[in-house]
């Protein structure tokens, strides 16, 4: 059974990863607590489901389209929505509060189009199972390993090693000196941006291979993201990663000890307690 | 009654009536007499259903029914010549909202009664209902407690007691089921039915091997079924809505779980056969009103002429259907016992008159509690479709 856990919420992990990242990212960089990506998550996976059922492309045209209007979607926020915010010198709340608004207006939007029901983006959910040494692995949960991992690691290592994430790097650890050095401040938001859409719509994806999907999916999924990146520790994206995994892993194996009505319980325990405790977060030290 | 049986006795009160008109001050006849024999322009009666949010696909399907329904009955020459007139507002399936609906309908459009659904609705406007002496009519909801509302709320539905508690015995006696698991929400509707489940299947001689709940919004059940897995179950009872009940039994095929599946009337869907494919094969659900047979034939019809497919949930959509000739039958006994058209009446006409044909879910007929019982359906789901294998009483 443990083994079962370890697979099983490590494919759970997968677009938890993701979606954290990706809130770390923009909020690292930027500094807004951007809710707003609850919606891009939304509309990112109707636009998978809309190419694949109603326009009848291939599984990777319609991934393509699901990228296309998170990255879309995304550059669009950020450019025509909180840079023109910040311009009229709009103070973090106010930024806040907006994105809460694009949320809950892209979750609307995508129920006046599709309807209130849930979608499956496939017509059936059940994934292939393989059983290694009695524990089921379906291929739903090889994907959602193999390219949450490799995602990740892409994104990390892109931040280390690429220009564009250095200098991402540098922004979000002083703005104005990485002005000075000729770093766009700008650039460096839109960058964000742009790599925070293609994170969700990926885990929206990987996600929606074996759940339904209802237009609020995204504004859900969002509470864990924001989890991750509180007990990982605010503005670290590796502890971010780390935060994610363990929220997954959490709510697998608290059942094992506890009754399963407090699986949710559990997480939030964890979360107030990293508040009370260690309100820079777990690797705070790592920053 | 049928309406050429009275036509001619209301000719003659007409008469009576019109006669005696100076006499409509009388207190006795404020006190819920007809105070003439003038007929209303129509009957207006209330309906507070989800239109918009998320359980709206079933809520306007409902709807859609209902004004079937009434559209079927004023054609038909209405009640005694007169119309129904229903006056749809939007609950979005929110206590708060439906508040707001039920007031508007009572204090605006002086309803005398009016129909809702979902439990949580039905039980934040019942004391409305109550205080205003107005007839509430919960058709739908499914939760014990409605018996429990007060005076004026009856419910046209079965609560849940009823057909979980007959799929319980149903395991048990006939497919000789001795250990089950219940998987379910943690929600009221999950806690309420599982308890259901369990406590009959255990007063029936059966073990309940596991009883595991998971939270609402989640996407992942691996670890409750893992439980359930190790606990070898016969039987696995899932008492989920209608979106986790479907990850639910896709993902406990994934584990290799190969017990019987059963589930409750939400699962009665055509698509989650559709999206869970071979995973679907031989679950078991109930049924509170027939999906086949000769009475629903025109019903399904309509559906697929005017709308191009089924409805939504259409057990419910069947009671929605129904409840305009409930009213139509009260407002008849109304009329034949010189009673205006009011909330107390109504009432004394649901007590004196508690049993009604009804076109598609058949007799009903309201106990004392303001409940009714109906026969259970079980379907099985057999290669992609539900096939009806028993019919239980209710």
């Amino acid at each position: 059974m443990i083994a079962q856990l370890v697979v099983s919420g490590l494919a759970m992990a997968g677009p938890y990863v993701l979606f954290s990242i990706a809130f770390s990212l923009v909020l690292k960089t930027t500094g807004v607590w951007n809710f707003s990506q609850g919606g891009v998550m939304s509309l990112s996976v109707y636009a998978v489901y809309f190419a694949l059922n109603a326009l009848g492309w291939p599984p990777v045209l319609a991934v393509a389209a699901g990228l296309f209007v998170a990255v879309a979607v995304s550059l669009a926020i950020e450019r025509f929505g909180f840079e023109v915010l910040r311009r009229r010198n709009v103070g973090s709340l106010m930024l806040f509060v907006f994105s809460l608004v694009l949320s809950a207006f892209a979750s609307d939007l995508l129920t006046l189009i599709f309807g209130t029901g849930s979608v499956t983006i496939y017509p059936s959910i059940l994934s292939p199972v393989h059983l290694v040494d009695g524990v089921a692995v379906t291929n739903a949960n090889i994907e959602s390993a193999v390219w949450s991992a490799a995602l990740a690691a892409a994104v990390l290592a892109g931040l280390k090693w690429l220009p564009a994430g250095q200098a991402l790097v540098a922004v979000s650890k002083n703005r104005e000196l990485a002005e000075l050095y000729g770093l766009s401040r700008r650039r460096a938001y839109l960058t964000a941006a742009a790599v925070s859409g293609v994170l969700v719509a990926v885990g929206m994806y990987l996600l929606a291979l074996g759940v339904e999907v209802d237009p609020s999916i995204g504004s859900d999924l969002l509470v864990v993201a924001v989890a991750a990146t509180i007990i990982g520790s605010i503005g670290n994206v590796t502890g971010t990663v780390i935060g994610a995994v363990l929220i997954a892993l959490l709510q697998n194996f608290s059942v094992l000890v506890l009754p399963s009505v407090w699986q949710t319980a559990v997480v939030y325990g964890v979360l107030f307690a990293v508040i009370i405790f260690l309100p820079r977060g777990l690797l705070a030290s790592a920053r | 009654m049928p309406r050429r049986a009275i036509r001619p006795w209301i000719a003659g009160a007409a008469a009576t009536a019109l006669a005696l008109a100076p006499l409509a001050a009388n207190p006795a006849l404020a006190r819920g007499r007809a105070p003439s024999a003038a007929k209303p322009a129509a009957y207006t009666f209330g309906v507070a259903m989800p239109m918009t949010g998320s359980q709206a696909s079933y809520g306007a399907d409902q709807v859609q029914a209902l004004m079937w329904a009434v559209q079927f009955i004023n054609s038909h020459g209405g009640v005694d010549g007169v119309p129904l007139k229903p006056i749809v507002e939007d609950t979005q399936a929110d206590p708060q909202l439906g508040i707001n609906d039920v007031n508007k309908l009572i204090s605006l459009y002086h309803v005398p009664a009016f129909i809702t659904a979902w439990s949580s609705v039905v039980a934040a406007v019942a004391p409305i209902a109550n205080r205003h002496h107005v007839l509430e009519l919960s058709i739908g909801a499914n939760d014990p407690s409605i018996a429990h509302l007060g005076p004026y709320v009856w419910t046209t539905y079965p609560l849940a007691n009823v057909d979980i508690t007959a799929l319980a015995k149903y395991v048990y006696t006939n497919l000789h089921d001795r250990t089950a698991a219940v998987l379910y929400i943690d929600n009221a509707t999950g806690i309420y039915g599982a308890q259901v489940f369990r406590n009959v299947f255990q007063q029936m001689g059966g073990k309940v091997v596991a009883f595991e709940a998971y939270p609402q919004n989640t996407t992942s059940y691996t670890a409750q079924l893992l439980k359930v897995k190790a606990a070898n179950p016969q039987v696995l009872h899932i008492q989920g809505l209608v979106q986790d009940t479907l990850a639910v039994i896709a993902q406990a095929r994934e584990l290799g779980i190969t017990s019987q599946i059963t589930s409750y009337s939400a699962a009665d869907n055509p698509q989650l056969l559709k999206q869970d494919g071979a995973a679907a094969n031989g679950l078991i659900v109930t049924a509170l009103a027939p999906s086949q047979g000769p009475q629903l034939r025109h019903y399904l019809a309509l559906w697929q002429s005017r709308a191009h497919r089924l409805p939504n949930g259409l057990p419910y959509t069947e009671y929605l259907y129904d409840a305009p000739f409930i009213l139509k039958a009260q407002i008849l006994w109304l009329i034949q016992h010189h009673l205006a058209y009011t909330g107390p009446n109504l009432l004394k006409a649901m007590q004196a008159n508690p049993r009604v044909v009804t076109p598609l879910t058949g007799l009903t007929v309201f106990n004392p509690n303001h409940t009714v019982d109906k026969p259970v359906y079980l379907l099985k789901a057999v290669h992609g479709q539900f096939v009806q294998i028993a019919k239980l009483p209710g």
